[in-house]
C-alpha cells in the first residue's frame, strides 16, 4: 500500500487495522496533518468529505478570530483571559479612598475633573471614582498620596486629611459595582445589611429609579 | 491631556444620561448638542429620539478620566482609548438591536452588559 503524503502521522499506523490505503487524501485538498492524523477512520471516503467541510469551516473561523483581534478598531479587549492582563501591577497608579463630608459624590468626580481641565493638568491624578452604594467617600487614582492631597486642596466637601491607600489586590473589587439587575419592586421584603437596622426585614415603600435608592 | 475631552456634565439629576455603547455620561442635552463623543456614527446631535434610543439614565457608579491612556481603572473598564469624561461602571441595559447591527456595520466592537 502506498502513503500518498509523507506527512501523515507514523501513528495512524498503529491505530488503524486495515483501510490504511485509505488515509491517502484523493480530493487534493490541503488539510492540515494534524486533524488527518487524529481521527480514527472507519468509513474513510464519507468521513474524509465531512471532515474536509469542518476543517474548512474551522480555518475560516480561526482566521475570523485572529484577524478581529488584530483589527485596530477594535479597542476593547473583551475575553476573560484578555481581562486577567488588565490586572493591575506595581507600575500602574495606586488608588487611594477619601472620606468627606457632604454627599454628592457623582458632582465631586465631575468637579474634580473639571479642575483637571481647567488647571491644564498640572493635576497629576488619572482618575476619580464614586461608587453609588458608597456614600461620603470617593477613590481617587495617582502615583502618589501627594498628588491626591493637592487635587482635592481647595475642595469645601472633600476632608484632605483622610487619605487611604487601597491595596493592590483590592483594587479590581473596587471597580466590580456592575449594575445588579434585580427586580425591585414596591413592597419586595428586603434584609437591611449594614446601620442601625442591621439583619432586620424591611419593606421597600419607594424606590429612585436613577439612583437606586430605596426608602425603607 | 492629549484629545480633547468631552463635556463634563454641569447637573447631576435625572438628565445625566450614559451612552450604552462606550458608557460616557453627560447631560441629555449635551448629547442632543453634540452628540457622544466616542460614537459620532450615532448621530445624537440635533436628534431627540437618537439620545433617548443609545443612552440610558439607569447607570451604575461615576468614573471621571483624565487621563485614559495612563489610567490602570479606565483600561480596567475598557474606555482606556476613548476620550477624557465622565463614564459610568456600568449600564443596565443593552443597546438596541438595530443601533447594535449599525456598531457592526462600521466595524466597531459592542460589549452587552454583563448581568449579576
Amino acid at each position: 500500500m502506498s502513503k500518498g503524503r509523507a506527512q501523515v502521522d507514523s501513528d495512524e499506523e498503529e491505530e488503524e487495522d486495515e483501510g490504511e490505503d485509505d488515509f491517502i487524501v484523493e480530493t487534493g485538498a490541503d488539510l492540515p496533518d494534524e486533524d488527518v492524523g487524529r481521527t480514527t477512520h472507519r468509513y474513510p471516503l464519507l468521513l474524509r468529505k465531512d471532515e474536509q467541510e469542518d476543517v474548512e469551516v474551522l480555518e475560516r473561523s480561526v482566521q475570523a478570530r485572529y484577524a478581529r483581534s488584530s483589527h485596530t478598531e477594535y479597542d476593547e479587549e473583551t475575553t476573560n483571559v484578555e481581562q486577567q492582563a488588565l490586572l493591575p501591577s506595581v507600575r500602574d497608579s495606586k488608588l487611594w479612598m477619601v472620606k468627606y463630608a457632604t454627599g454628592r459624590e457623582r458632582e465631586t468626580t465631575a468637579c474634580l475633573i473639571q479642575k483637571y481641565i481647567d488647571k491644564g493638568s498640572e493635576l497629576q491624578i488619572r482618575s476619580v471614582i464614586a461608587l453609588d452604594h458608597l456614600k461620603n467617600y470617593i477613590y481617587i487614582e495617582a502615583d502618589k498620596e501627594a498628588h491626591v492631597r493637592e487635587a482635592v486642596q481647595g475642595l469645601r466637601t472633600l476632608f484632605a486629611a483622610k487619605i487611604m491607600l487601597i491595596p493592590t489586590r483590592e483594587m479590581t473589587d473596587v471597580l466590580s459595582a456592575e449594575s445588579k439587575a434585580i427586580d425591585l419592586s414596591r413592597d419586595t421584603w428586603v434584609r437591611m445589611k449594614v446601620g442601625t437596622y442591621k439583619g432586620d426585614l424591611a419593606q421597600l415603600v419607594d424606590m429612585d429609579n436613577v439612583g437606586g435608592r430605596e426608602s425603607l | 491631556m492629549g484629545t480633547a475631552p468631552a463635556q463634563i456634565p454641569t447637573s447631576f439629576g435625572h438628565e445625566l444620561r450614559a451612552c450604552l455603547r462606550c458608557r460616557l455620561v453627560k447631560t441629555y442635552d449635551q448629547f442632543r448638542e453634540s452628540g457622544c463623543d466616542n460614537c459620532p456614527f450615532f448621530k445624537m446631535d440635533g436628534d431627540n429620539e437618537r439620545v433617548v434610543d443609545c443612552t440610558t439614565p439607569n447607570f451604575n457608579g461615576m468614573i471621571s478620566v483624565m487621563d485614559p491612556a495612563r489610567s490602570w481603572a479606565a483600561r480596567w473598564l475598557r474606555v482606556g482609548r476613548f476620550v477624557p469624561g465622565c463614564y459610568t461602571l456600568a449600564v443596565s441595559e443593552a443597546l438596541p438591536e438595530d443601533l447594535q447591527a449599525l456598531c457592526e456595520e462600521v466595524h466597531v466592537q459592542y460589549v452587552p452588559p454583563k448581568r449579576v
